[in-house]
């Protein structure tokens, strides 16, 4: 395979990273936003176990890609 | 960028949390699969097509996983939605929170005892079957209803609603029906309100 492949890849997988931290500190700043209108007493309605699992999984399943498509490219030379 | 909301009275107790109905999260999952399905049979094919176009095949490579990346994204991005918009009730307040990262951050605040009238509508066999739809309230001042769409058990919402508004929350009966179709999570804030109720009185 050619090298602008990797870049290409390269490339796709630094944006998805990008994207990934900001819609991450987006959703912190909601989540933020909400309990500041609730209070602190009512911080377990918006900081449920949902979200926690949505966040981790969401940052699992990028990495998984992202490793998965340098290993496919390494694997096809 | 100003973006700070008074937060509630410090009398004002959280009575109920309730999300969007689980329907609204199907259509984001069938898309998420069905991408996955495509993603999958795009790799798989890659080493036959190489065969006759390595051009197309590099081509294809590179656009499935760019596709697939954004579907991923897409997938996270309705998943934070759904689990960042819901509606809180307190003992005197609506609240209706969306929150779609980079695209909405909206809080609404309904007086309830301004609500002159609510209705619900279930329309369609889906929603029958699945216990969720419509509820429209007719706040006063407002210049249109506000309608809240996705509403699970919206029968036992509008009754929760009318039974703030008319103050017979306190009464024991109203909270074990709810404990019994809001389930275990909600039944440590329900017993804090009947306290709180039953120490007024």
């Amino acid at each position: 395979m050619k090298i602008w492949i990797l870049i290409a890849i390269t490339v796709i997988n630094l944006l998805s990273i990008a994207a990934l931290v900001l819609i991450d500190r987006e959703v912190r700043y909601l989540m933020g936003s909400h309990i500041h209108i609730l209070g602190e007493e009512n911080r377990e309605l918006v900081e449920s176990g949902m979200i926690k699992s949505f966040r981790l999984s969401y940052i699992v399943i990028i990495c998984l890609l992202i490793m998965g498509s340098y290993l496919f490219y390494f694997s096809s030379l | 960028m100003a973006r700070e909301i008074n937060s509630l009275e410090s009398d004002q107790v959280v009575i109920l949390c309730l999300p969007y109905h689980w329907i609204t999260y199907i259509k984001p999952l069938l898309l998420l699969i069905l991408s996955t399905g495509i993603f999958v049979f795009c790799m798989l094919s890659l080493a036959k097509i190489h065969t006759y176009s390595p051009v197309l095949s590099d081509t294809l490579l590179i656009a499935a996983l760019l596709g697939y990346t954004a579907v991923i994204h897409r997938f996270f991005l309705e998943t934070f939605d759904w689990a960042l918009s819901n509606w809180i009730i307190t003992n005197r307040r609506v609240l209706c929170f969306r929150g779609i990262p980079f695209q909405r951050n909206d809080v609404r605040f309904i007086d309830i005892n301004r609500i002159e009238d609510i209705e619900k509508t279930k329309h369609g066999v889906w929603s029958n079957l699945c216990d969720f739809g419509e509820v429209t309230m007719n706040v006063a001042a407002a210049p249109e209803p506000i309608v809240f769409r996705y509403i699970p058990s919206p029968g036992r919402f509008v009754n929760l609603i009318e039974s703030i508004r008319d103050q017979r929350l306190h009464k024991e009966i109203d909270v074990h029906s709810l404990q019994a179709i809001y389930g275990r999570k909600y039944r440590a804030i329900l017993r804090g309100v009947h306290q709180k109720k039953m120490s007024v009185r």
